[in-house]
């Protein structure tokens, strides 16, 4: 059985640095859990109270209430040790060199498994790994983007932490520098490291994660282990059927008793449907080929499409 | 400890490194030679030129640099990031900026060791031979200064943004230089609780005490050791007293980049 590597609960806080602004409620009464060894991806729209938690995560923010557990145990500053945090932006020293960035950071880490005189050669393997090993001499500011993502990915990851924050980590990378991203990530999950992964792609979340957090106005609003279309409730197939209109489709559904689908639309002799399983689709591509209908597109719809995410982060706007 | 020292480390290499540093160094030198030729050139007393203008240019050289860089290496780490990169790691915020501290230290300590090694030149250029104990106090004393200014500087750095930070900084520094002489300016007539408010300020921050060089060369007064620990504990309190301000400020504060 799985446990929470780091659970979090009921946790407030309000922004209240400006007299002359209105108190901003950032994160409300906020309970979920991560889970050992797994990805767990941590989505919202913008403003939905994402950085905010994770900075109280990692003890950058106060919270006003609730409590960080970190292996059922309230989170210390020595349990720092064991977390790696890779941020958005690159957020390095511009005037240290790739290798001084990485020995300082081993020496406030001070990681058990490591001794001092093994740092050097522990850098090395890190830069050789994420291609910048030529490049340990320049200073950060020197660097492309592309590079100080990497850099950023070996400083959060070289003491070998049981715990790790990817916020955007594809952010401004190439394909090559987003593939090399990829193999990182699944190389960590292969080690059973437990990942946050704050980031808007869906495809990195299909591809990456067991579990899904979206936030919305400082909450979770919907929350999945597997992010999988047969997992839910809602439409995982579509199917456009040309030539045809809404009441020779009710009419063919009536007399080849075909199951009914979740949602029908139709314009200019062309009909949506849309169906909750695989094998609804199925019998109803059998009765419009036996009726002479053309299916222009039949296709499987994600769990996370782009459609559901909205409706996600707008259900709570609304409300 | 060792985080303390990691840190200290980290910004010194960067302070080191600093667009600042050669262009501080050229004109404090610079200065010093200038306080060496004025003298020279001068119709008073040679000594009392060259050690009040030498003086004056080693205490204003290095007070900027410490006022700027103390600034500099909180709001440049907040600007960049860094910080929440830092302070996600194990490190308690206290040791940061003590560990920011100590490595500004050291770099002020390593630049006014170049300073006094052009005051040595000009020694040797005057035939003096080599400095004396004195000038080791002096300079030693004004280096407390320096130490003062870094630590309040650190103290508005990591409660205020950088322009604020510094615009207290350096209003600090003037009033720390302005306080001794607006007392000793006040007027019989001054009414005795204005006299009392303003001995106070002058008392509590007064950046002369820290230059001897008016009592040793103006007044031939020796250098008493008793006088000088009394100096170095006030210069230890002032700065233990800024940066114990700054670790319960900066413990409370937010880190939103």
């Amino acid at each position: 059985m799985t446990h929470a590597m780091l659970e979090i609960k009921n946790l407030k806080k309000v922004y209240d640095r400006d007299l002359f602004k209105k108190k901003q409620l950032v994160v409300n009464d906020l309970s979920c859990s991560f889970l050992e060894g797994q990805c767990t991806a941590l989505m919202g729209h913008n403003g939905a109270g994402k950085t905010t938690t994770i900075r109280m995560i990692f003890g950058l923010i106060t919270p006003d209430s609730g409590e960080i557990l970190f292996q059922g145990k309230p989170l210390t500053i020595d349990d720092k040790r064991c977390f790696g945090y890779m941020p958005e932006t690159n957020k390095l020293p511009t005037n240290l060199t790739c290798e001084e960035i990485l020995k300082h950071h081993l020496r406030v880490f001070r990681p058990k498994h490591l001794k001092p005189s093994e740092y050097k050669q522990a850098i090395e393997e890190k830069l050789k790994e994420i291609e910048l090993w030529e490049h340990r001499h320049k200073r950060v500011g020197k660097l492309s983007k592309g590079m100080g993502r990497r850099l950023s990915w070996a400083q959060a990851t070289i003491h070998k932490p049981n715990l790790i924050v990817l916020d955007e980590p594809m952010s401004g990378l190439d394909p090559l520098g987003y593939k090399l991203m990829v193999q990182l990530i699944n190389k960590l999950r292969a080690e059973k490291v437990t990942i946050i992964l704050c980031t808007h792609e869906l495809w990195s979340i299909e591809q990456l994660c067991d579990q899904v957090h979206i936030m919305n106005h400082g909450q979770v609003v919907y929350s999945t282990l597997k992010p999988s279309a047969s997992e839910t409730k809602e439409a995982s197939h579509i199917m456009t059927i040309s030539g045809s209109n809404a009441e020779s489709i009710q009419e063919l559904a009536r007399s080849h008793s075909l199951p009914l689908w979740l949602d029908m639309q139709s314009q200019n002799h062309r009909v949506e449907l849309s169906f909750e399983c695989y094998s609804d689709g199925v019998k109803w591509i059998q009765a419009c080929i036996q009726n002479g209908l053309l299916i222009v597109d039949f296709q499987k719809l994600s769990a996370l499409s782009e459609d559901r995410l909205i409706r996600y982060f707008g259900e709570e706007k609304t409300a | 400890m060792s985080t303390l020292f990691a840190i200290a480390f980290e910004t010194f290499l960067r302070l080191r490194r600093d667009r600042v540093f050669i262009p501080a160094l050229l004109v404090g030198v610079g200065l010093l030679a200038l306080s060496g030729l004025a003298s020279y050139w001068g119709v008073e007393e040679f000594f009392k030129i060259l050690y009040d203008l030498g003086t004056m240019a080693y205490l204003f050289t290095g007070s900027i640099v410490a006022l700027f860089w103390g600034n500099k290496i909180v709001s440049d780490s907040k600007q960049e990031g860094s910080l929440e990169v830092q302070l996600a790691s194990p490190i308690g915020r206290s040791t940061w900026l003590l560990g920011k501290f100590l490595g500004l230290t050291t770099v002020l300590i390593f630049l006014g060791i170049l300073f006094l090694i052009a005051w040595q030149g000009i020694y040797f250029s005057y035939g003096m031979g080599w400095m004396k104990p004195f000038d080791l106090a002096l300079f030693g004393t004004l280096t407390l200064v320096w130490i003062v200014l870094a630590a309040l500087s650190i103290f508005f750095a990591s409660i205020a943004t950088q322009s604020v930070a510094l615009f207290c900084s350096i209003w600090m520094f003037v009033a720390g230089l302005i306080s001794a002489p607006i007392m000793q300016a006040l007027s019989p007539e001054t009414p005795e609780e204005t006299r009392k408010v303003v001995q106070v300020i002058a008392g509590l921050w007064n950046l002369h005490l820290f230059n001897i060089s008016q009592s040793v060369v103006k007044y031939h007064i020796p250098v008493v050791p008793d006088d000088m620990g009394y100096r170095i504990c006030y210069g230890l309190l002032l700065t233990g007293f800024f940066l114990s301000c700054a670790c319960v400020g900066f413990q409370r504060k937010d880190i939103i980049a």
